[in-house]
């Protein structure tokens, strides 16, 4: 039986079997809303792959009528984004709203810097996808991948910013498998991945390194625990494994919450732990 | 001597932190299992409180003069009952333990000696350790309580059955690792050290493992019987609430101690003196 500890063919992280991956996902997502006392999630629709794969494992996991789509373009969103989205929504059943951010955008105090107005769009998406939460009782859903995750390859308080992220322990090659097993439109399946930053702009160039290498190069050295050297003599491009470490280097503050100095008896988060849901008293 | 009991597993997913639902949830599973004829039920590792407790441990914990006491032991008033719990110890320490109730007491308690504190793990921050492993007399034969990490302890296994152990009770909480083929890529493993104890030692092998989901774990199930011939006699998957059903069978007991003596010829001082002489006290 293959494993976490098997690395795949070329080094790839483990083939998952992506009905049982959906199936224990599902347990996750009802659980999450069983504990936040919800029965709804709202997710943000790109017209991208992860949020389309987290809104189908959503669908199926609590039914299409208990997940509300929303697509949020800006000025510089594509045109095919919106049908894509569409065209994930009608496959799934699932309701979707769009909303046009871009007088919001607009009206914002942001110059014109494409990271700086990315960053924007992403957090206003978060606003209206928390409010609309707010109106409908519900829950968001994150759609963040582990390789953005650990990579950093997120805007805090923006696309990360979210109630559950089913998909945030699966790298982005094992999602798009997950999108495949799970009857995507094809024209989802096969784009280029992309967070719409800016016109063309496309992750992996931005990032200088595909998923393909920046997940095996990540599955061996945080599944594995193997040393960068050592990654590097299984074939890896030397400067490529350094690109993917330095990023994990330089975006671990992404990846943990802003800290607090302890000062008191007991501090939040320290030595003040408690469940993030429970039943029973206090 | 042994005698057969009929056993029922049940894998299932407690509700966090709240020992008074677990309790009544507790109740009519018992009760269901005594009407299908089962004489011994076992549950999984805290099943009482749930397992992602943290500074709740001391909201939850149990102990002879707590109020919800009295119905923790008349669980076990039509049959034998394992449960696990957090217990408040006399001496005012927490312990992941768990308990072999019988006719409405508490026949025999095990306090997990070994807390994992590692990788996802924090048990060591919040139980104190047991110190003793045990084996005792439950009304149809000798037997011994594992919990979890306990069972990745070969040594505590040996103990058990030099005490006397015919049957592993074992109880867990064990997240699901690596979702491949249809299961958790780690239960396999799991499966693998509960046969290997059946056959090796000739006893009767049981896990109650749970399921659900809590604070980033998604417990992995497959909970199972295996016979003291090695055989699996149940097996549960890795994701749903089941029951599994099984007789221990003190025939096929004492075919297989007849027809594989291997722990029968032990030698504990070989043991004994490769310990010593590794710098065991």
């Amino acid at each position: 039986m293959a494993g976490r500890s098997d690395p795949g063919r070329n080094g790839a992280p483990p083939v998952l079997d992506s009905e049982f991956t959906a199936d224990a996902l599902g347990v996750f997502l009802r659980q999450v809303l069983a504990d936040a006392g919800r029965t709804t999630f709202v997710v943000g629709l790109s017209g991208g792959l992860d949020s389309a794969v987290a809104a189908a494992v959503a669908a199926r996991a609590v039914g299409p009528d208990a997940v509300r789509a929303f697509h949020l373009p800006v000025a510089i969103t594509p045109p095919e984004c919106a049908p894509l989205a569409g065209g994930v929504a009608d496959a799934l059943g699932i309701s979707l709203e769009t909303v046009d951010i871009a007088p919001l955008a607009a009206a914002a105090p942001v110059p014109d810097d494409p990271l700086r107005r990315g960053n924007l769009a992403s957090r206003l998406r978060m606003a209206v996808l928390y409010d609309r939460a707010a109106e409908a009782g519900a829950l968001v859903l994150g759609t963040s991948n582990k390789t953005e995750i650990v990579l950093g390859y997120t805007t805090l308080w923006g696309d990360a910013a979210a109630d559950c992220r089913p998909l945030g322990d699966l790298y982005k090659t094992q999602v798009s498998a997950m999108g495949r097993a799970l009857g995507l439109p094809a024209a989802v399946l096969e784009r280029t991945p992309s967070a719409e930053l800016w016109p063309g702009q496309t992750d992996e160039d931005e990032m200088g390194i595909s998923y393909s290498v920046a997940d095996a190069v990540l599955y061996y050295y945080l599944d594995l625990r193997w040393r960068p050297a050592e990654i590097a003599r299984a074939g890896f491009d030397p400067a490529a494994v350094d690109r993917v470490l330095s990023r994990v280097r330089a975006q671990s503050h992404k990846r943990t919450a802003p800290p607090i100095p302890k000062l008191g008896t007991r501090t939040v988060g320290l030595d003040f732990l408690h469940p993030r849901a429970w039943r029973g008293p206090a | 001597m042994r005698r057969s009991v009929a056993l029922r597993v049940v894998q299932h997913a407690p509700a966090l932190g709240d020992v008074e639902a677990n309790l009544a949830d507790h109740a009519a599973r018992v009760e269901a299992a005594a009407v299908a004829g089962a004489e011994l039920v076992l549950f999984s590792e805290l099943s009482l409180t749930g397992y992602a407790l943290f500074d709740l441990v001391d909201v939850v914990a149990l102990d002879p003069g707590h109020a919800l006491w009295p119905d923790v032991l008349g669980l076990s008033e039509a049959v034998d009952v394992v449960v696990g719990y957090v217990e408040r110890g006399e001496d005012g320490f927490l312990y992941n333990s768990a308990a072999y109730l019988h006719a409405g007491e508490l026949l025999h308690n095990h306090r997990k000696t070994y807390l994992p504190t590692y990788g996802p793990f924090d048990e060591g921050r919040f139980y104190s350790p047991g110190d003793r492993i045990e084996a005792f007399d439950a009304p149809w034969g000798r037997a011994a309580l594992v919990v979890c990490e306990e069972l990745w302890h070969p040594s505590v296994v040996h103990g058990a059955v030099a005490l006397g152990a015919t049957a592993l009770l074992a109880t867990a909480n064990a997240p699901g690792r690596g979702p491949v083929e249809g299961a958790w890529a780690n239960q396999g493993f799991w499966r693998e050290i509960a046969r290997v104890y059946a056959r090796l030692y000739s006893v009767d092998v049981a896990l109650a493992s749970r399921v659900g989901y809590e604070e980033r774990f998604l417990f992995g199930g497959a909970s199972g019987i295996w016979g003291p011939d090695g055989e699996p006699r149940a097996l549960a998957g890795p994701l749903e609430e089941e029951t599994l059903d099984a007789t221990l069978d003190a025939e096929t007991w004492r075919r297989s101690r007849v027809a594989n003596p291997s722990h029968g010829i032990e030698r504990p001082e070989l043991l004994m003196d490769a310990l010593r002489r590794a710098g065991a006290p």
